[in-house]
C-alpha cells in the first residue's frame, strides 16, 4: 500500500514488531519502525539522564552533582589517608559505607528526582501520549523504575569502586588484592539492595500528585520522618525495658528498625553478617540493631520491595487517561 | 496594637488551612505523640526515656507541622491567584503578614504543642520541669519556624519555598547540626531544645548554645524573616504568565 493510500484511509502504519506511526497527513515516514521495547530502551535511557539533570537546565545538576560529590568524598579522604600512612587499616567499610551519609544523601537524591522522573507526565496529562504508542501500561512505570535504581545504583557504587581503587593501590601481592575484591562484592549487593527499595518507594510516594513541589514533600517527609522515629524508638527501648536477656536488645529496640527502610537495609545487613562473625567496628555500621529478630528484617525487606513495585504498577494501570 | 492585626484575614486564613483535605493529616502528630507517649508509659519498666524521645520526636513534628502550615497560610494565596485581592484591600501589608504568620504559630501550636504537652504530661506529670520545659521551648520553636517558613513563601515562591524549607531541615538540622556543633548556632531546632532545657534541666536535651544566646537569636531571626515577608509582599509583582 502506498503512503497516500495509507493516509486516505486513515490506517496507521504497522510494522512487522509492533511499531506504528499514525499517518495524520503532515509528513511521511519511511524510516525503520521502532517496536515497544525500544520505546522502553528510549524512556530509561531519557529518564536515567533526567535524574542527574542531563538535558535539564543548569538548576537542575547542581544537586545530583553536589550530592555525587558529598558520597565520593569519604573514598577519597580514605584513599589519601591509606596513601600517606601505609600501615593503617582502612577508614571507610565496604558494606555501610558511612551509614549516615549515604542516608542522608540517599534520601535527598530520591526525593528531589523521584518527582522529578515521573510528576511533568502527569501534570501535563501526557500519559495518553505514551500509551497511545505500542507502549503497554506497564511500561512506563518499568521504564522509571529501572531508570531510577539505575541512578541511586550509581551514586552509591561508585564511591565503593573509588574506595577498592584506593585500598587495593595500596596493598601488596594479588592475594591482598583478591581479598579486597571479595569483601567489595558484598557491599555492591548491598548498594543494589539499597537502589531497588528506595527507587521503588520513592517513585510510589511521588507519584502520588502530580505537583511537583508537594510530590517532594511526599517522598522526603515520610522517608525522613520514619527514619527519626525508628531510631527514636530504638532509643526509646533501651533506656524503657533494658536487655531482654544477657546481650540481647529489648523486642522494640530490635523490631523499631522495621519502621525506616533505611534502618530496615541496616538491619538487613546486620542479620547476613552475624552468622559470618565478620567483626567491623561498631561506628562503621548501620545503627541497626536487630537482636535476633534478623530473619523478619530479611521478610520485611523482600515484603516491602515487592509491595512498592506492585504499588507503583498497579497505580499506573489507573491513572492518566482522563 | 490596633491596626497590626486583621480580623478578617485571621479568621479565613484558619478555615482555609482547616478546610483543606490535606487537614486530616495534621492529627497525625497528636495520634503519634500522645498514643507512643501513652504505650510506653503504660510498658516501660525504665523512666528515662521521655526526654529524648519526646524531644526528638515533638521538635521534628513542630518544624515539618510549621513548614506546611507556615508555608501555606500565604503561599496557597499566591498560588491561586487570590493573594490579588487581599492586596487590593485597604489592609497594609505589615497587618496581612502579621495576621497570616499568627495564625500559622496558632495552628502548629494547636497541632503539634499541645499534644505534645498532653504527650509529656502522660510521661512525666503534668507539671513537671520536663512537661513545662517542652511546651515553652514548642511555643519558642512555633513562633521561630514559621516565620521562617512564611519569610521563605514570600521572598521565593511558594512552590520552590517548600523544597528549601525542606532541605533546610533535612540537610541543615537533620545531617550538619549533629555534626558539625556551631550549626546550632543557627538552628531553630537548637534555639528550641535550649529554651526548653532551661526550664527542664535535662540532660538528654543537648542544645549547642546557651539559652540566652538561643532567645537573642530566636527573636532576631524572627523579627529579620518577618520583616523581609513584609518587604518582598509589599514589591509584589502580578506576573503576567499567570493570566496568560
Amino acid at each position: 500500500m502506498s503512503a497516500e493510500a495509507e493516509a486516505a484511509a486513515g490506517q496507521p502504519a504497522l510494522a512487522a514488531d509492533g511499531g506504528v506511526i499514525h499517518n495524520i497527513g503532515y509528513r511521511r515516514y519511511d524510516a525503520e519502525r521502532l517496536g515497544r521495547w525500544r520505546i522502553v530502551q528510549a524512556l530509561t535511557w531519557h529518564s536515567y539522564r533526567a535524574a542527574f539533570g542531563l538535558g535539564r537546565g543548569g538548576k537542575a545538576k547542581v544537586f545530583p552533582a553536589l550530592l555525587f560529590a558529598l558520597l565520593c568524598l569519604p573514598a577519597a579522604v580514605n584513599a589519601v589517608a591509606l596513601a600517606t600512612n601505609p600501615h593503617s587499616q582502612p577508614l571507610v567499610s565496604y558494606d555501610a559505607y558511612i551509614p549516615a551519609l549515604r542516608t542522608v544523601t540517599v534520601l535527598i537524591f530520591v526525593a528531589l528526582e523521584a518527582p522529578n522522573l515521573l510528576s511533568a507526565d502527569l501534570r501535563n496529562h501526557t500519559l495518553p501520549l505514551y500509551f497511545a504508542r505500542p507502549m503497554h501500561r506497564i511500561d512506563y512505570p518499568v521504564a522509571k523504575l529501572i531508570a531510577l535504581s539505575l541512578a541511586v545504583l550509581t551514586i552509591v557504587e561508585i564511591p565503593e569502586l573509588l574506595l577498592y581503587i584506593g585500598n587495593v593501590s595500596q596493598v601488596h601481592g594479588a592475594g591482598q588484592a583478591w581479598e579486597q575484591t571479595l569483601r567489595l562484592l558484598p557491599g555492591l549487593l548491598y548498594g543494589a539492595a539499597w537502589a531497588v527499595l528506595l527507587a521503588s518507594l520513592g517513585l510510589l510516594l511521588a507519584s502520588t500528585t502530580g505537583r511537583r513541589v508537594f510530590a517532594i514533600c511526599a517522598t522526603g517527609v515520610p522517608l525522613f520522618f520514619s527514619y527519626i522515629l525508628a531510631h527514636a524508638l530504638a532509643q526509646a527501648g533501651q533506656q524503657a525495658f533494658g536487655p531482654a536477656g544477657p546481650g540481647q536488645p529489648s523486642a522494640l529496640t530490635s523490631l523499631a528498625g522495621l519502621i525506616s527502610p533505611f534502618t530496615l537495609l541496616g538491619g538487613v545487613l546486620r542479620w547476613l553478617q552475624a552468622p559470618r562473625g565478620v567483626r567491623v567496628p561498631a561506628q562503621m555500621l548501620q545503627a541497626t540493631t536487630v537482636g535476633h529478630y534478623g530473619p523478619v528484617y530479611g521478610a520485611v525487606f523482600a515484603a516491602l520491595t515487592i509491595a512498592a513495585v506492585g504499588g507503583l504498577i498497579l497505580r499506573y494501570r489507573k491513572i492518566g487517561v482522563a | 496594637m490596633r491596626g497590626l492585626l486583621n480580623g478578617v484575614v485571621l479568621r479565613v486564613t484558619l478555615r482555609a488551612a482547616m478546610s483543606r483535605k490535606r487537614a486530616v493529616l495534621f492529627a497525625l502528630p497528636a495520634i503519634l505523640l500522645i498514643g507512643v507517649a501513652a504505650v510506653l508509659k503504660a510498658t516501660a519498666k525504665g523512666t528515662a526515656w521521655p526526654p529524648d524521645v519526646l524531644s526528638i520526636l515533638g521538635y521534628l513534628l513542630l518544624a515539618l507541622t510549621a513548614l506546611i502550615v507556615g508555608g501555606s497560610v500565604l503561599g496557597a494565596e499566591i498560588d491561586d491567584g487570590s493573594i490579588l485581592h487581599l492586596l487590593a484591600t485597604p489592609v497594609s501589608r505589615r497587618t496581612i503578614v502579621l495576621s497570616k504568620y499568627l495564625a500559622a504559630v496558632a495552628l502548629t501550636v494547636a497541632f503539634v504543642g499541645i499534644p505534645l504537652y498532653v504527650a509529656s504530661a502522660i510521661a512525666a506529670g503534668a507539671a513537671s520541669k520536663l512537661t513545662i520545659g517542652l511546651l515553652v521551648g514548642a511555643l519558642a520553636g512555633a513562633v521561630i519556624y514559621n516565620a521562617i517558613f512564611l519569610m521563605l513563601t514570600a521572598v521565593v515562591s511558594p512552590g520552590p519555598a517548600l523544597a528549601i524549607g525542606l532541605l533546610y531541615i533535612l540537610l541543615w538540622e537533620g545531617l550538619l547540626a549533629s555534626l558539625v556543633p556551631g550549626v546550632g548556632l543557627l538552628s531553630a531546632d537548637h534555639y528550641s531544645l535550649a529554651i526548653a532545657n532551661s526550664i527542664a534541666h535535662s540532660s538528654a536535651l543537648q542544645p549547642n548554645l546557651t539559652v540566652g544566646t538561643a532567645v537573642g537569636l530566636g527573636i532576631v531571626v524572627t523579627a529579620v524573616c518577618l520583616a523581609l515577608a513584609t518587604i518582598c509582599l509589599s514589591g509584589f509583582n502580578v506576573k503576567g504568565g499567570e493570566v496568560a
